[in-house]
């Protein structure tokens, strides 16, 4: 049920990895991180979600705010996730049309 | 129907537990893998807007849930739910970004064989079925 968090620089990109649990709990821990994130300057943002065990519509709803903060200063938030069990869930709540969604961290970056 | 039930205080520490406790049940009734992580996000789903509404503190009712395998599959009826408001402006909450509480529901419905939701009083009773084969 534990949350972490790290962050790195790749070249113009902000990298965040994010690994373990993501709901009602452990959300507002990643929403901290992502509003820490956008106000040290950092807009355009890959969230790393291959360490991800779990995920659930209050995680979704943070990813969609920092999604909202980031493009207010241009900037862009993408996602790494290649677990089916996460992907279903954008699936079905149509988030897919909405995060651009890639396989691989060196895909997100290319 | 061999029932298991499990009250959780309303807060939101508890919801992972719920999670746990669930999922085993429903892999010992013979759930798929695959299922029971769906089984998962369901107790999640039906549980955030309970432990996310404003009852908190020991005067506030606890959460009911009770699972078990039926002839239709893995059934969790859960009891005690706030009814979701389509206020996403949680002034209260301010640590979340908060999608529409419906949305909820439709992961509940995209995910479960069946699911349903009726007044219980002035709260909410929630039940969902995943199939075991």
């Amino acid at each position: 049920m534990e949350l972490t968090l790290e962050h790195r620089t790749e070249g113009d990109t902000t990298v965040l990895d994010v690994a373990g649990e993501v709901d009602v709990y452990t959300a507002p821990k990643l929403r901290e991180k992502l509003v820490e994130l956008v106000s040290d300057g950092h807009y355009d943002i890959v969230v790393d979600m291959t360490k991800v065990e779990f995920l659930d519509s209050t995680g979704l709803g943070v990813l969609v705010g920092g999604l909202k903060r980031v493009r207010s200063h241009n900037g862009s938030l993408e996602l790494v996730c290649n677990q089916e069990r996460i992907l279903k869930i954008f699936r079905i709540t149509g988030l897919t049309k909405v995060f651009p969604i890639h396989d691989t961290l060196e895909e997100a970056l290319s | 129907m061999s029932t298991t039930e499990l009250r959780i205080p309303r807060d939101p520490a508890f919801v992972g537990l719920a999670r746990l406790v669930v999922a085993q049940a429903a892999r010992l009734a013979g759930v798929p893998q695959d299922r029971v992580e769906d089984v998962k996000i369901a107790v999640a789903e039906a549980l955030a807007n309970a432990t996310g509404s404003d009852r908190f503190g020991d005067s506030a009712a606890p959460i009911e849930l009770r699972f078990g395998r039926t002839s239709g599959g893995f059934e969790v009826v859960v009891l005690g739910l706030d009814h979701p408001t389509s206020d996403v402006n949680d002034t209260e909450h301010p640590g979340l970004d908060l999608l529409d509480p419906k949305l909820s529901f439709t992961l509940i419905e995209g995910l479960t064989d069946e699911f349903s939701h009726e007044p219980d009083g002035d709260l909410m009773r929630l039940r969902f079925v995943v199939g075991t084969s």
